[in-house]
């Protein structure tokens, strides 16, 4: 299928550029990149070229010779020098315990979401070039990253996370940064949602002698997030409205050699249910899907609806794209959404599981690598810049700058952008 | 890079604190010979040995070209889906085909095996496929040409099997192979079209960008935007082909009522943790589960980050522990160690005894400095009494310690003894002291030891540098009396 255009590009000036810009970079022979997505509870990694990571495991690394287990996104570190050093041992795991390479000799593609604080990515970097002394790291914006996967130019991107889901709309490969919207329903709500449930809808069994008593008696049986996570994995999913007030069946879920939680069929059900209520007075999935819409130009809307993608750890709960669905149906009989009844939502099937999506995406653009190259930032850059990486790196500056350029011809109508603040207040009523 | 509060957080008595400003144990800490300097395990470049990769179960050296090949996974070798031990290996005897079946009664061996197409037990039950590999060669299997073995996998721990999850017994350990992944071919021709696109790009904005100098990257989203294509008839065409496949998108399915009136087995579920072992296919039913082949793991080469010299070269017999090159710095620093947890006094000098080991076969010198260090680890730390003047350590396998008169294993100043609990060949315990100023905090005290270095090689010997120092720091806890 690709013969076509590969036999009107391979002109010999094609050929002699590409090669050329080959010959010019430092790294000689083609090894592919690594592809790193440092999330908040996993990180995927692997190798350019290959449809899955290799490894996903917990973003956590324990810090010899004084045994904590450390997540590299924890609160109490994230702005403090010593992330440098969470940081080192964490890639030092990644390359040479999990992928066994020697970083050195490849280059690094790095998906970093919207909102990574600043420290971060920088000490990243640092970390990056000076400790591993990579030669080249590309900083791949996470919607960009989801959208190679797709292989698609224009989607509404739904990226659930742990702390914070995102709404972008991308729009002939510009993410429109005008109609962001954030959320601090995720998946913590999620997990929130089901512990207050679990209180007071559940019992205890104790497995030695069968006495069942309500889980608020038993103060020291703690739960883990990884127990949260499974019991929503296992035993949840998202109710459709359609189906009214049935139950579904309780379900026995194991958490020790001792205990075993009994899970009301209604807690099954119900615990998604945050996510279309909203959660610490920040606003639902559903509504800053379509605040995020009316923030679109009139003109994308249509294209932008057509092209849901749901990624992230929760977007593989069975029901919620239904769900969805259903909510911004119901969300468009309301007069300020009356402009998008007319439109038909269309979600995608992703060819990936939506965990690794970006990741899938990053590794088929890391694979490209002239294209990697152009867009990298070099040891050099990074000692010019004086080790600190400017607000959105090369890259991404242009991609900014480039949508400032780009909007006005092909955006027509754009609204002026909205401060999410504003738009929540409005929905406290 | 100052690590210096985090690493204080935890409890370890003696630290070493290292140019890095990290404070580590004394086992992680490397000593360059060249640079005369002792560098920890985070101010070191640490690379693969490429020649030192080999599989934990087998213990098989696989050279960095096949590893790489195969994903740094081992061939036949595999991790139970369910727990991640390594699974061993079964095997089944089956009967020779019918028409040479002359010797079938004798194709099993062992003491139950009454059938033929009994499984292997006991003695055939391989833990790994090398025993396994040598099971095959004993008298009673090559006396059945004819028979062919089946093996199948089963875990040691939690006893899950491949036949648990209808995976048929295979004739080799090499055709559990991975199962593709169920989108490799959307991927492969995503791939190409992103080259392509990238090619494209290239060319098309080399024509344009002669007029232009300059040309700063695009963005990334340059290569996601096929609009400015339109005018291309041929690459539209293939743009149109990728985006067909992506444009595809559906109606979200609703649930089937069985997710309201089924009950659930939370056993027959996997959990997260088993569903990442395997990223490509994420089984969420323990039906479904396939073994993964073992993670290999490799040894690392050490380098000096100031001289790029090798600190740590391990040998290539990867069933060897040892190394060719070791250049540590338990080889020349003294060893310093906390006698007891001190019973502290709030303001006023604590007892804190302290033994100090050399590990070298020459006399060491050794004196102690107060530290001499940043505000910051002052701040952490509580005024010290340090001992004066410079001890003298004769070696453990001096000698000369029989043949001299004096008796004394470490020479001593005049005013010098009160600081000396007791002294033996190489080994002696110093008096130091702690003055804590509060209650509810370890009391730490760190000071410098000066120790004389003399190499073990003439070349190594450079007559300015005869003596090292390293900062140590003590926690002293905070049991008051
Ligand atoms: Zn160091
Ligand atoms: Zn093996
Ligand atoms: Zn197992
Ligand atoms: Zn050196």
């Amino acid at each position: 299928m690709s013969a076509r255009v590969t036999r009107t590009v391979s002109s010999p000036a094609g050929r002699s550029l590409a090669s050329s810009r080959v010959r010019g970079n430092l790294v000689p022979q083609d090894k592919g990149a690594i592809v790193l997505d440092i999330g908040h509870v996993h990180t995927k990694l692997g190798v350019s070229g290959e449809p899955a990571p290799r490894y996903i495991v917990k973003s956590e690394v324990l810090m010899k010779p004084y045994g904590e287990i450390l997540n590299v996104w924890d609160d109490k570190y994230i702005n403090r020098e010593e992330l440098y050093l969470i940081l080192c041992r964490f890639l030092h795991k990644v390359f040479l315990e999990y992928l066994i390479i020697n970083p050195r000799e490849y280059r690094i593609v790095i998906i970093e979401s919207i909102v990574s604080p600043l420290n971060f990515r920088n000490t990243l970097a640092k970390a990056l070039f000076i400790h591993f002394s990579v030669p080249h790291v590309c900083f791949l914006p996470h919607p960009s990253a989801c959208l190679f996967s797709l292989g698609s130019s224009t989607a509404l991107l739904i990226d659930i996370g742990l702390k914070e889901t995102s709404i972008v709309p991308v729009f002939e490969g510009v993410s429109l940064i005008r109609s962001i919207m954030q959320t601090t329903t995720s998946t913590s709500s999620l997990h929130s949602s089901l512990q207050l449930l679990l209180h007071e809808h559940c019992q205890v069994k104790n497995i030695a002698n069968g006495d069942i008593h309500p889980l608020s008696d038993n103060k020291d049986l703690e739960l883990t997030s990884s127990t949260l996570s499974n019991i929503i994995m296992q035993t949840c999913f998202v109710r459709s409205l359609d189906f009214g007030d049935a139950t579904p069946p309780d379900v026995c879920f194991p958490i020790n050699a001792q205990f075993s939680l009994i899970i009301s069929g209604l807690v099954r059900c119900h615990v998604a249910d945050i996510l279309f209520e909203g959660c610490d007075g920040d606003v639902s999935l559903p509504i800053s899907l379509v605040e995020s819409l009316l923030l679109c130009p009139i003109d994308c809307r249509s294209q932008l609806c057509e092209n849901i993608v749901v990624v992230g750890g929760s977007a593989s709960l069975p029901g919620l794209n239904y769900r969805l669905l259903e909510e911004i149906r119901l969300l468009c009989g309301n007069s300020r959404y009356q402009c998008l009844d007319a439109l038909k939502f269309k979600f995608h099937e992703l060819h990936s599981h939506p965990n690794y999506t970006a990741w899938q995406g990053a590794s088929i653009i890391g694979a490209v690598e002239s294209a990697i190259l152009e867009r990298s930032i070099t040891k050099e850059d990074f000692k010019l810049l004086d080790y600190h990486l400017p607000d959105w790196m090369s890259c991404n500056s242009q991609n900014w700058g480039s949508l400032q350029q780009v909007s006005p011809q092909k955006i027509p109508s754009s609204q002026p952008g909205k401060v999410i603040q504003t738009v929540k207040s409005g929905f406290e009523q | 890079m100052a690590s210096i509060p985090l690493a204080l957080e935890y409890k370890r008595y003696v630290l070493y604190l290292c140019r890095c400003s990290g404070l580590v144990g004394i086992e992680s800490l490397y000593f360059c010979r060249h640079c005369k300097l002792l560098r920890c395990m985070d101010c070191v470049s640490v690379q693969i040995d490429g020649t030192c990769i080999s599989c934990p179960s087998c213990n098989d050296s696989v050279p960095q070209t096949d590893a790489k090949a195969k994903k740094f996974r081992c061939t036949h070798c595999y991790q139970c889906p369910m727990c991640t031990t390594p699974l061993a290996t079964r095997f089944v005897q089956l009967p020779p085909p019918p028409g040479k079946s002359e010797s079938a009664p004798d194709t099993s061996s062992g003491k139950t095996d009454a059938s033929p197409t009994k499984e292997g037990t006991g003695e055939s039950t391989a833990l790994t496929p090398k025993t396994s590999k040598r099971l095959s060669l004993t008298p009673s299997s090559l006396k059945s040409p004819g028979s062919t073995k089946m093996y199948y996998l089963f875990c040691t721990s939690c006893h899950w099997t491949t036949r648990e999850v209808d995976i048929p017994d295979k004739r080799s350990l090499l055709d559990f192979k991975e199962k593709p992944h169920p989108f490799q071919d959307r991927y492969k021709a995503l791939l190409s079209y992103y080259k392509d696109l990238d090619l494209y790009e290239r060319v098309s904005s080399q024509n344009m960008s002669r007029q232009v100098s300059g040309r700063k990257p695009r963005p990334f989203s340059s290569l996601l935007d096929t609009s400015k294509y339109k005018k291309d008839p041929e690459v539209q065409r293939v743009v149109k082909q990728v985006q067909s496949v992506a444009l595809s998108a559906k109606d979200p399915v609703r649930l089937p009522d069985s997710y309201y009136t089924e009950p659930v087995d939370v056993s027959s579920l996997t959990t997260i943790q088993q569903k990442l072992l395997d990223p490509s296919h994420q089984p969420s039913h323990v039906k479904d589960l396939w073994p993964h082949p073992l993670p290999l793991i490799s040894r690392k080469t050490i380098r000096c980050r100031g001289c790029d010299h090798i600190l740590l070269k391990p040998d290539v017999n990867v069933n060897l522990v040892r190394f060719k090159i070791q250049h540590v710095a338990i080889q020349v620093v003294p060893r310093i160690r906390l006698i007891n947890v001190p019973k502290l006094t709030l303001g006023e000098p604590s007892l804190v005894p302290v033994s100090i080991t050399s590990p070298v076969s020459y006399s060491m010198t050794i004196s102690f400095n107060q530290l001499s260090s940043s505000k910051k680890l002052k701040e952490i730390l509580c005024p010290a009494v340090i001992p004066e003047g410079s001890f003298v350590l004769k070696s453990l396998d001096d000698t000369s310690d029989l043949l001299d008169d004096s008796s004394q294993s470490v020479s001593l100043g005049a005013d010098q003894s009160d600081y000396v609990l007791s002294s033996e060949p190489g080994r002696i315990v110093l008096k130091f002291g702690a003055i804590p100023s509060r209650e509810d905090i370890d009391a730490k005290i760190g000071f410098e030891v000066v120790f004389s270095y003399e190499p073990l090689i003439e070349a190594d010997r450079d007559p300015g540098v005869t003596e090292l120092t390293v900062p140590v720091i003590i926690n002293c806890g905070h049991s008051f009396a």
